[in-house]
């Protein structure tokens, strides 16, 4: 079930509201059995991976804590292999295969290996990586095994962040289960306020974007630079409002029934350098990587090359996690590249800025460097975006070489002036939370009036100019 | 002091749907005004198809059908009226529903249906783009059952008056303003295309898809709801740039449906007067103005030639 269909909208009506109606004791029970209800509207099938994970990772939480020196670290190996397994054989045993497929064909040899016929389950590496931090902080000791089974379950499967996030650890997430939620005016206005502009951002926004989008990066060639560029840009906006506005309904439905998830993204198109954008950007999984990975490598407390190697590989494996494919692979090392690269130019860049005197000029600097930070991010997009790399690289070609008309609908350009009308509204919102925090305010005006018709005009705005017959979320795949 | 808690939430909630309610309809209706009024483009024609067409020749189809059918050559020919009701982006399923609104006015007395290859492919977009149709909802329950295939929850989102005209009202401004009414005008539903197609023809074998059981059936109501209402009709699948070295399965299950039924099927992919001429081609789907005008010739010259 996707959170931008009617369907949800009766299924969260009618979940929140028996939610309340239950005494607490079994509103567990009925989360869970939501729960299972939204992961089967998929496949129905695959709750059988999720179940497997579930259960080692269960019981390996209970072992871990019994246990004492290697025995523990065994036991988390065992449930870590377990994990990445479920991972490797659904996501990228057909990537690995087709690979090697490749380099026989170069030897003019035949591939043993049969190729799987499946599909990806939905949410797989989200609802993985949430599992494998449970494992992960017992082990580490800053969380107590679960000793209840269904709340454990529950915990994987919690439907509102079940298939794209956040990525929530033990710590924050599991406790919560056990505590009694009141019925809370203010807290379910703060829920739905949130669930209305993820809504707005996802329906009026990225969906509309999508279409542009999409015209242009399925058939590149025969696209000039500057509709190239112009795409590229569009869909920085479309994966930033498809993916932030999951994660805005996911969190508002979450705060509705009384639940506290983490931020996952705070406004990233205004970071002015790559790393200051993803400390903004995907938070959950930025975090999940800096906790379980990056420090687990040494972090920055390594020799010079090997904090940049570790720097690397974080983005790298970031890439991969995102889909079995080189382009994906690409843009994270583009990522890790930008990062590391950015850490050693930083003195230079500090003396050339005091030798020209930029400090004074701190205001434009900062827009300038934004500019500079969201386009270097919307050129590794490119590779996130495009079908293959060989696209990608006909596409920067493109937008080098090919000075031709801009692409659009002339009968109809209703569609072009909708994607730009909704990345303004984007970018008021946005901006005036990013630097002018205490000034007016339309959804949370001290005046009810003024709020009350703030909501109806996003309402009005959704039915005028969303998109009812948009895709799924984009990172429903991963 | 609970239940004060939940009186208040459902008081609030209910001023605000009511809200919600008051502006969604008054801009609703106003919207619903405008489109109705609107003189040119898409929209427009969608409307005179459903609610005004009396001519005798009716012309239903996609883009192709928009940018093939000169009714002007079939009046003088056949000396009898004609619409060309085509309408780009939209297939099977809209035709269908037109065609039930034309029918409970009045019958014409031949109906052309041009299909393409893919027609009865599955396929999730064909049954999205018929919310098209949504402004009709209301006033043509005839077209309901084909709306309804979109969603099933097509009827709840119907309880909003903008819905059915979401995304629509920079066209509905467009089509009710003289300048673009010069603009965007077509010549009794038939807009021709003016570039010529510079590129060598593509040879290739058709897609292999599933067939979508409902566009088979609606494929079969169309033909049995022209018999029913005693107007004639004739399948064509006109000319594309496109050189199949095998016939495409919507089209052979479609033609083996009308020789059951007795119904004329033509046949025009690969046809050597079109397929060899990329000069009567605006792209690999469509003809220009010359192939459309030299295509509605041969089409009436086969026309007379029937029984």
């Amino acid at each position: 079930m996707i959170f931008n269909s009617i369907e949800f909208v009766f299924f969260f009506i009618i979940v929140t509201g028996t939610y309340f109606l239950l005494p607490h004791k079994f509103r567990w029970l009925l989360l869970l059995a939501a729960s299972c209800y939204f992961y089967m509207a998929f496949v129905p099938i695959y709750i059988l991976i999720l179940g497997f994970t579930i259960v080692i990772d269960y019981f390996a939480g209970i072992l871990i804590e019994n246990e004492f020196g290697r025995r523990r670290k065994l036991f988390l190996i065992m449930s870590l292999i377990a994990n990445i397994g479920v991972l490797a054989i659904f996501k990228y045993y057909n990537f690995i295969n087709e690979n090697i497929t490749s380099l026989f064909y170069s030897f003019n040899a035949k591939n043993p290996f049969p190729f799987l016929k499946i599909l990806l389950p939905i949410g797989l590496s989200f609802h993985t990586f949430q599992a494998m931090s449970y494992t992960i902080e017992v082990y580490r000791g800053n969380q107590k095994a679960e000793r209840h089974f269904g709340i454990y379950a529950l915990y994987v499967m919690f439907y509102p962040q079940l298939v794209a996030g956040p990525i929530e650890r033990p710590q924050n997430l599991l406790y919560q289960f056990r505590q009694k939620f009141y019925f809370d005016n203010a807290r379910i206005a703060l829920g739905l306020k949130l669930m209305l502009w993820g809504f707005f951002k996802k329906l009026v926004i990225a969906d509309r974007l999508e279409i542009y989008v999409n015209a242009v990066y399925n058939n590149p060639r025969y696209h000039s630079g500057n509709t190239l560029i112009l795409a590229t840009v569009f869909f920085s906006f479309q994966i930033y409002c498809d993916f932030s506005g999951y994660s805005d309904i996911a969190i508002g439905t979450a705060k509705v029934m009384g639940f506290d998830l983490m931020t996952n993204f705070r406004r990233p198109y205004f970071a002015t350098n790559i790393a200051e954008f993803w400390k903004r950007w995907h938070i959950s999984l930025s975090t999940w990587f800096k906790d379980y990975l990056y420090i687990s490598l040494g972090g920055n407390r390594v020799s010079v090359p090997r904090w940049y190697f570790n720097l690397f590989i974080v983005f790298l494996i970031s890439g991969l996690w995102h889909g079995a494919n080189w382009t994906y692979i690409i843009w994270g090392a583009l990522n890790g590249f930008y990062l590391v690269f950015a850490i050693i130019l930083q003195p230079y860049r500090d003396k050339i800025n005091q030798f020209l005197g930029i400090d004074r000029f701190s205001r434009l600097n900062h827009y300038f460097q934004i500019v500079i930070t969201f386009f270097l991010t919307a050129f590794a997009w490119i590779f996130f975006r495009a079908n293959n790399i060989s696209d990608s690289l006909m596409i920067i070609k493109k937008i080098f070489t090919d000075n031709g008309a801009l692409f659009f609908d002339r009968a109809d350009p209703s569609s072009f002036i909708f994607s730009f009308l909704g990345i303004s509204m984007l970018l008021f919102v946005e901006s005036k939370s990013e630097y002018y925090k205490g000034g007016f305010s339309f959804l949370d005006n001290r005046h009810w009036q003024i709020r009350y018709v703030s909501y109806a005009f996003l309402i009005i705005t959704i039915l005028l100019i969303g998109v009812f017959d948009g895709g799924q979320f984009i990172y429903f795949q991963f | 002091m609970k239940r004060n808690v939940y009186l208040y939430f459902a008081v609030k909630l209910i001023l605000l749907l009511l809200i919600v309610f008051l502006i969604d309809f008054c801009i609703g209706n106003i919207l619903r005004h405008f489109y109705l009024k609107e003189g040119t483009g898409r929209q427009y024609r969608a409307t005179y198809t459903i609610e005004k067409t009396t001519d005798d020749i009716l012309i239903f189809g996609s883009s192709r059908a928009y940018h093939h059918y000169v009714p002007s050559i079939i009046e003088d020919s056949l000396k009898q009226s004609c619409y060309n009701t085509g309408s780009p982006g939209q297939f099977l399923l809209y035709n269908y529903a037109t065609l039930k609104a034309v029918l409970k006015r009045y019958s014409p007395k031949l109906i052309i249906l041009d299909v393409s290859p893919r027609d009865l492919a599955e396929d999730k977009e064909s049954y999205d783009r018929l919310s098209f149709l949504l402004p009709y909802y209301r006033d043509h329950p005839e077209i309901r059952p084909i709306v309804d295939l979109k969603s099933p929850f097509e009827k709840y989102k119907l309880l909003s008056s903008i819905y059915p005209f979401n995304s629509k009202f920079l066209m509905i401004i467009g089509g009710n303003l003289n300048y673009f009414k010069n603009k965007f005008s077509d010549i009794k539903g038939y807009k021709p295309l003016y570039r010529k197609w510079n590129k060598s023809i593509e040879i290739k074998s058709p897609d292999t898809y599933k067939l979508d059981r409902i566009k088979e059936k609606v494929f079969l109501s169309f033909i049995e709801d022209c018999d029913h209402a005693g107007s004639n009709l004739l399948v064509v699948c006109s000319p594309n740039f496109i050189k199949y070295n095998k016939p495409d399965y919507s089209i052979t299950v479609m033609q083996k449906y009308a020789k059951s039924k007795n119904i004329s099927f033509i046949d025009f992919t690969n046809d050597t007067a079109f397929i060899n001429h990329p000069d009567l081609f605006d792209d690999l789907d469509h003809l220009n103005k010359r192939g459309s005008e030299i295509f509605t010739i041969n089409l009436v010259e086969k026309l007379k030639k029937r029984p």
